[in-house]
C-alpha cells in the first residue's frame, strides 16, 4: 500500500494516470478524493471523503482516517484482489492520519503493509512553500509532507534549470534527509521507484543510502524539521530500551513525524526491526543477524527540534 | 463435538453461492426465508428450507445491508453503489431511494412500514415507496449504523461523535437529541425491552445509554473494536464480540455495572458474526478462522462458556443467522452459504 501525498498542483493527479495507463501487468486500487467510483481497465477507483477521528481522548498523535478503515475493510474482503492499492491525500492533508490507521486499527495492520509513503512537489514551486510563514501553531503542510516522506517524486524538472535543481534538493534534504529524491517531468516516473519498495524498511533506507547514518557525513540543523540518525555497536537492555523509547515517544512524539530502526537486543538472535509515526511504534524481530555481522544499531528519527547529541546519549544508556 | 469440512458433512442439508464474500444476511420475521448479499454486489432472497433463490438487482463494489419489515412483507436492501431498493417477498421491486454515498445501515421501524436508511452524513426517513418523510441530512460524521427505539417513535444513527437520537413521529418529529461519545461508533443496537442502546466503538469499547434516563455507562478494557454485538430476545444478556473472544453481560436485575462478563474462548481470529437461537438457549459465533460455535446461554454473570458445538470449515466464515433452535445459516468469505441442522 502506497500512500501519495503532495500539494495541490504538484502533479499527483499526473502522476496518478501515469500509473493507472501504464502498462504494468498489477491491479490498482486508487482511493482518491476528486474521481467518482469508475473502472479504468485493470484499476478502480474509489471515492473517500477524508474523516480524521481521534483515538485515545483526542490525543493528535492517534488520529486515524475513519473511511479508509470502511473502504479497506471492504476492498480486502472481496474475491476481486488488487496487487496494490494508492491512496491519494489532499493537497493540504497532514498525512499522519494515514499512516497512523495502518498501525492503530487491528484489521488494516494484520491485512495491509504500508509500503512507502510518496511526497511529489513541484520544482519551481517547492521553496516557496516552505518558505511560507506560517502563524504560530500551524504548521507548514509543505514541510509536513517533506517530513513523512518515504520517497520524494521531484516533478516538472522541465520547468527549472540546474541550479534551480540542485537547490530544491538541498532544501528536501534539509528536511528529510532519508529519502531518494526521484526526478521526473509530467509525473512519468518509473514505478519500481515508487511501488512496492519496502521504504518503510530501514534496510531498504540504508541499501540506498548507505553513508546516511555516517556520523561525519554533514546533515542540515538550522530548519526546525530534521532528520537525526545515528548508529552504535553493542546489546541493548530491553527493559531499558523500552523505557528510553516510551519515554521518548510520549515526551516527543507530537515533534518526532518518523522514526524507524534496526536494533540488537542482548539475548536476541533475531534483529528487533522497528517503525513509527509520531507516538505509534510497530516493531517486531525480523531475520537473525548473520554469522560475522556486526550486531550494529541503528537508529533514524525525521522530526521539529530534534537534539542529535542527547538523543544519541540517552539512546547509549540503554547499552548494556 | 466437533465436525470438520461442515459443508459436506451430512448435517449440511444444502449449500449454495453467492459468488463473492457474503457480507449481509438477514432473516425473515418467518425464518422461512433471508436476504443475502455479497461484498461482489450480488443480491438475492432465499428459501430457508431448500436454499432456491430469488436473485435481487446488483449493487456495483458491493451489498452493505439489508433490513426485512417487521411484517415480514417487505425487503430493503443498500449498496455501495449509493442505491436502495424495495421488494416484496417474492422479489417484486417496488421501489429505488438514490443516494450518494454507501449505505451503511438499514432498519425498518417495529410499528410501521417505515424505513430508516444510513447513508454518508445522512440519515433518512423514508415510506415504502421511497417517498422521504425526513431528512436529517446534519449528521455530524459518516453514520455507521441505524437502529429504531421499540415503538417506532425514534431512530438512532450511530457515527463518530455519538448517536443523534432522532423523533420521527407526532409533534416531536424532526427533533433530536444527542448521545455523545467522543469516539467512533461501529454497530449500534436497541434492547428488546427498549431501555438500552448499545453502541461498539473504534477505541475497543462498548457504550451503554439508558434510554430511559440518557445516563451513559461504559465497557472498557477491550483489546480492539467492537463490531459485533446482540442482545438476546428478552433482553437479558448482551452479547459482545471483540477479537476471538465472546463476552456476554448480564443485563438482568440492576444492569452489567459491577459485574463480569460470562466469557467464551475458542476462536483463533476476529469473531465476524454473533446470533442468539429463537428461544435464547444457544448463541452461535462465526470467525474467520471458519469455525462456527455454538454456545449454551449463560446462566449467571462472569461464568466460563464451553462449547455445545464446534464445527470447522477451510473457508472463514463472515455471516450466520438462525432457521429455528436447531437450524443455522452460514455464510462464507468465498460466497457459500450452507444450511446446517445441528439435530441430525
Amino acid at each position: 500500500m502506497t500512500v501519495l501525498t503532495g500539494f495541490l498542483g504538484a502533479g499527483k493527479t499526473t502522476l496518478l494516470n501515469h500509473i493507472l495507463t501504464e502498462q504494468h501487468g498489477k491491479r490498482i486500487a486508487v482511493i482518491e478524493n476528486e474521481f467518482g467510483e469508475v473502472g479504468i481497465d485493470d484499476a478502480i477507483v474509489l471515492d473517500a471523503e477524508e474523516e480524521i477521528f481521534e483515538m485515545n481522548n483526542g490525543c493528535i498523535c492517534c488520529t486515524v482516517r475513519g473511511d479508509l478503515i470502511r473502504i479497506l475493510g471492504n476492498l480486502m474482503r472481496r474475491k476481486d484482489k488488487f496487487d496494490q492499492i494508492l491512496i491519494e491525500t489532499t493537497g493540504l492533508a497532514d498525512p499522519a492520519p494515514v499512516a497512523q490507521t495502518f498501525f492503530v486499527d487491528d484489521e488494516m495492520s494484520a491485512q495491509l503493509r504500508l509500503d512507502a509513503i510518496v511526497t511529489v512537489v513541484d520544482a519551481k514551486h517547492l521553496i516557496p512553500h516552505l518558505d511560507d510563514e506560517k502563524p504560530e501553531g500551524v504548521e507548514n503542510e509543505a514541510v509536513e509532507q517533506l517530513a513523512f516522506a518515504d520517497r520524494v517524486v521531484l516533478n516538472k524538472i522541465d520547468l527549472a534549470d540546474a541550479g534551480q535543481l540542485a537547490e530544491v534538493e538541498t532544501r528536501i534534504r534539509e528536511v528529510n534527509a532519508l529519502a531518494p529524491i526521484v526526478r521526473t517531468q509530467h509525473g512519468k516516473v518509473d514505478l519500481d521507484a515508487i511501488l512496492e519498495v519496502g521504504a518503510f524498511s530501514l534496510d531498504r533506507v540504508l541499501a540506498d543510502e548507505p553513508d546516511f547514518l555516517d556520523p561525519d557525513a554533514e546533515h542540515q540543523h538550522d530548519l526546525s524539521v530534521t532528520s537525526v540518525g545515528f548508529e552504535a555497536d553493542g546489546d541493548l537492555d530491553l527493559d531499558r530500551l523500552n523505557a528510553w523509547l516510551s519515554n521518548l515517544l510520549m515526551t516527543k512524539g507530537t515533534d518526532i513525524f518518523r522514526s524507524k530502526g534496526i536494533l540488537s537486543i542482548a539475548g536476541w538472535d533475531d534483529r528487533y526491526v522497528f517503525q513509527g509515526v509520531h507516538m505509534l511504534l510497530d516493531g517486531q524481530p525480523n531475520g537473525t543477524w548473520r554469522d560475522g555481522e556486526e550486531r550494529r544499531n541503528r537508529l533514524v528519527f525525521i522530526g521539529r527540534n530534534l537534539d542529535r547529541d542527547s538523543l544519541e546519549a540517552s539512546f547509549r544508556s540503554c547499552l548494556v | 463435538m466437533t465436525d470438520t469440512d461442515t459443508d459436506t458433512t451430512p448435517i449440511a442439508r444444502w449449500r449454495v453461492d453467492v459468488t463473492d464474500y457474503i457480507h449481509v444476511l438477514q432473516v425473515h420475521p418467518e425464518r422461512d426465508q433471508v436476504v443475502v448479499g455479497s461484498l461482489g454486489g450480488d443480491a438475492s432472497l432465499i428459501a430457508t428450507d431448500d436454499g432456491s433463490a430469488i436473485p435481487l438487482e446488483r449493487h456495483e463494489m458491493g451489498v452493505l445491508s439489508a433490513a426485512w419489515s417487521a411484517d415480514g412483507a417487505l425487503v430493503a436492501v443498500g449498496g455501495q453503489d449509493g442505491h436502495v431498493r424495495i421488494y416484496d417477498r417474492v422479489g417484486t421491486a417496488l421501489a429505488v431511494i438514490a443516494v450518494s454515498d454507501w449505505v451503511t445501515g438499514l432498519a425498518w421501524s417495529p410499528a410501521s412500514p417505515v424505513l430508516a436508511i444510513g447513508a454518508g452524513r445522512r440519515l433518512l426517513v423514508t415510506d415504502p415507496d421511497g417517498v422521504i418523510l425526513h431528512d436529517f441530512d446534519d449528521q455530524p460524521s459518516t453514520v455507521t449504523a441505524v437502529a429504531w427505539s421499540v415503538d417506532g417513535s425514534r431512530v438512532g444513527a450511530a457515527a463518530y461523535g455519538g448517536v443523534g437520537w432522532h423523533d420521527v413521529v407526532g409533534k416531536r418529529a424532526g427533533r433530536r437529541r444527542r448521545f455523545d461519545w467522543k469516539g467512533s461508533l461501529l454497530a449500534l443496537v436497541i434492547s428488546p425491552d427498549g431501555k438500552w442502546a448499545c453502541a461498539g466503538a473504534q477505541d475497543a469499547t462498548v457504550q451503554l445509554w439508558k434510554l430511559w434516563s440518557g445516563k451513559d455507562l461504559a465497557m472498557s478494557g477491550y483489546p480492539s473494536k467492537i463490531e459485533r454485538l446482540a442482545f438476546r430476545h428478552d433482553s437479558r444478556w448482551l452479547a459482545v464480540a471483540c477479537l476471538g473472544d465472546l463476552n456476554i453481560w448480564n443485563f438482568g436485575g440492576r444492569g452489567p455495572a459491577g459485574t463480569a462478563p460470562a466469557e467464551g474462548s475458542g476462536h483463533e481470529k476476529h469473531i465476524e458474526d454473533l446470533a442468539w437461537n429463537p428461544s435464547g438457549s444457544m448463541i452461535a459465533t462465526g470467525g474467520g478462522d471458519g469455525r462456527t460455535i455454538v454456545w449454551a446461554s449463560p446462566t449467571q454473570a462472569g461464568q466460563k462458556l464451553s462449547p455445545v458445538r464446534a464445527l470447522e470449515s477451510d473457508v472463514a466464515t463472515s455471516r450466520l443467522c438462525w432457521v429455528d433452535d436447531e437450524s443455522l445459516l452460514v455464510g462464507r468469505a468465498d460466497g457459500g452459504l450452507v444450511r446446517l441442522d445441528l439435530g441430525e
